[in-house]
């Protein structure tokens, strides 16, 4: 009771969308980097600067004041444009053309790790693409919180596809958000919570993965 | 604990504040609750200290942080009850100018938003939207001084991350005052561009007695366990 807990859900369907397999755990994922981006919404007024590595370990400022935002995870699918700040350049190894939904939000990888708090991305992220090893990446939804005294939900989902032609083993699940930075041109994307799937779930080749974080508040 | 009577034991002390308290379970997304009531000026004089878990993240806590995630425009702001039971239409600024979102770095003397202590004994719900009744801050009869809130950066050890909020409220009003509730309060923005203050944890404490001359610390500390 008064804590949250969190569940993370696998649900595999084939091209027609009928559910093949559902898998449930609860999810151990929230890492320190959660905190280093909510310091700074929190600590407005102290301007809250914290320096944490991004997913490309690079070591950023991040910066509530003026930034466009320091925990955004609701993503487009696939390539198309996310957040597309002023200025976006080269920061920390970032893409010139803005960042694009499969970036950010719910991201699946092959690795199978241990989670630490210190964990700054998937150990071995799966790609956005139809080529091997590859998934399509859906938009990463955060839907409205939901209330039923005493409890409180969120549910953070992505569809992720497999048009690889091979099967795909997802051993690894975890949420990357994006803060900007110091400059207030620039972001860059973090990693905030991290999952070992347990067991792994082999999505083959058309079928689709949905991946539910559901987290709940009791009072 | 057994309390000390003020100047006789002189080996207590607040815990170190990068200590990482360790009361939550494993995978939860929490806050540990640190009081403690020592003579004001004289922080070794420690009347009471306890750590516990918070018992009380509310609603507005989960719609605010859907805000962030969702970095919702101002087109699309989410309806969230103030403390002052009126629903606001909350969003993301973007910008350099008063984009407050979960802001909880109050000010001295300001007991809308950082944390906040009260005297209401009434349990929890996740539908509260204020303390049942705040303490005024001053030095009047049933006030305690509000000092600025102040923070702790983030840091984990192998199981736990973690931020720590801290205020102290110094009680020079002459009387007794038996704290029976604490808070968070925090301000946001909202789309007719207000700031709008929001509560997103209550605790009710079974009485924290701060005598007249005494000084009581509070730190909230936002934690996640493997």
């Amino acid at each position: 009771m008064g804590a949250i807990k969190t569940t993370v859900s696998f649900d595999k369907r084939d091209k027609d969308y009928q559910l093949i397999k559902h898998q449930s755990q609860p999810s151990r994922s929230w890492v320190l980097h959660m905190f280093d981006l909510l310091y700074p919404r929190m600590y407005y007024n102290g301007g809250g600067l914290v320096a944490i590595t991004d997913v490309y370990a690079a070591a950023n400022l991040i910066f509530a004041q003026g930034s466009f935002s320091t925990l955004a995870i609701n993503a487009p699918g696939g390539k198309c444009a996310g957040l597309c700040l002023t200025g976006d350049s080269v920061t920390g190894g970032f893409p010139v053309q803005g960042i694009t939904g499969d970036l950010y939000g719910i991201i699946v990888g092959t690795g199978n790790a241990a989670v630490t708090t210190g964990d700054h991305k998937l150990q071995t992220r799966i790609n956005q693409g139809a080529g091997a090893g590859q998934m399509e990446y859906g938009g990463s939804e955060v839907l409205t919180p939901t209330f039923a005294d005493p409890n409180g939900e969120l549910i953070l989902r992505r569809y992720i596809t497999n048009r690889s032609g091979g099967d795909i083993v997802v051993a690894e699940s975890g949420i990357y958000a994006f803060a900007g930075i110091t400059d207030n041109l620039h972001g860059s994307i973090y990693c905030i919570a991290r999952d070992v799937v347990g067991p792994a779930v082999t999505v083959h080749t058309t079928e689709i993965l949905v991946v539910t974080y559901t987290v709940q508040i009791t009072v | 604990m057994p309390i000390a009577k003020i100047g006789e034991v002189h080996d207590l002390k607040v815990i170190d504040p990068k200590t990482i308290p360790h009361v939550l379970n494993m995978g939860e997304l929490g806050l540990s609750l640190e009081w403690c009531v020592h003579e004001t000026g004289h922080p070794e004089n420690v009347r009471e200290h306890v750590i516990k878990r918070s018992e009380s993240y509310v609603q507005q806590f989960l719609e605010l942080l859907s805000i962030c995630f969702m970095d919702s425009p101002l087109a699309f702001p989410v309806n969230v009850k103030d403390t002052g039971n009126t629903d606001r239409d909350v969003y993301h600024k973007p910008g350099n100018n008063l984009s407050y979102l979960l802001d909880c770095a109050g000010t001295v003397g300001l007991n809308t938003f950082g944390i906040v202590v009260g005297t209401g004994n009434t349990a929890p719900d996740i539908t509260d939207y204020q303390l049942q009744t705040i303490v005024a801050h001053g030095v009047a009869g049933g006030q305690l001084q509000y000092s600025a809130v102040s923070f702790g950066a983030p840091a984990a050890d192998d199981t736990t991350s973690q931020l720590t909020i801290t205020r102290n409220f110094a009680n020079a009003s002459g009387g007794a005052i038996s704290v029976e509730e604490l808070g968070i309060y925090c301000r946001c923005l909202d789309t007719a561009g207000s700031t709008r203050y929001f509560c997103i944890v209550r605790d009710v404490t079974g009485g924290i007695a701060v005598p007249n001359g005494q000084t009581l610390t509070v730190n909230y500390r936002p934690q996640g366990v493997l």
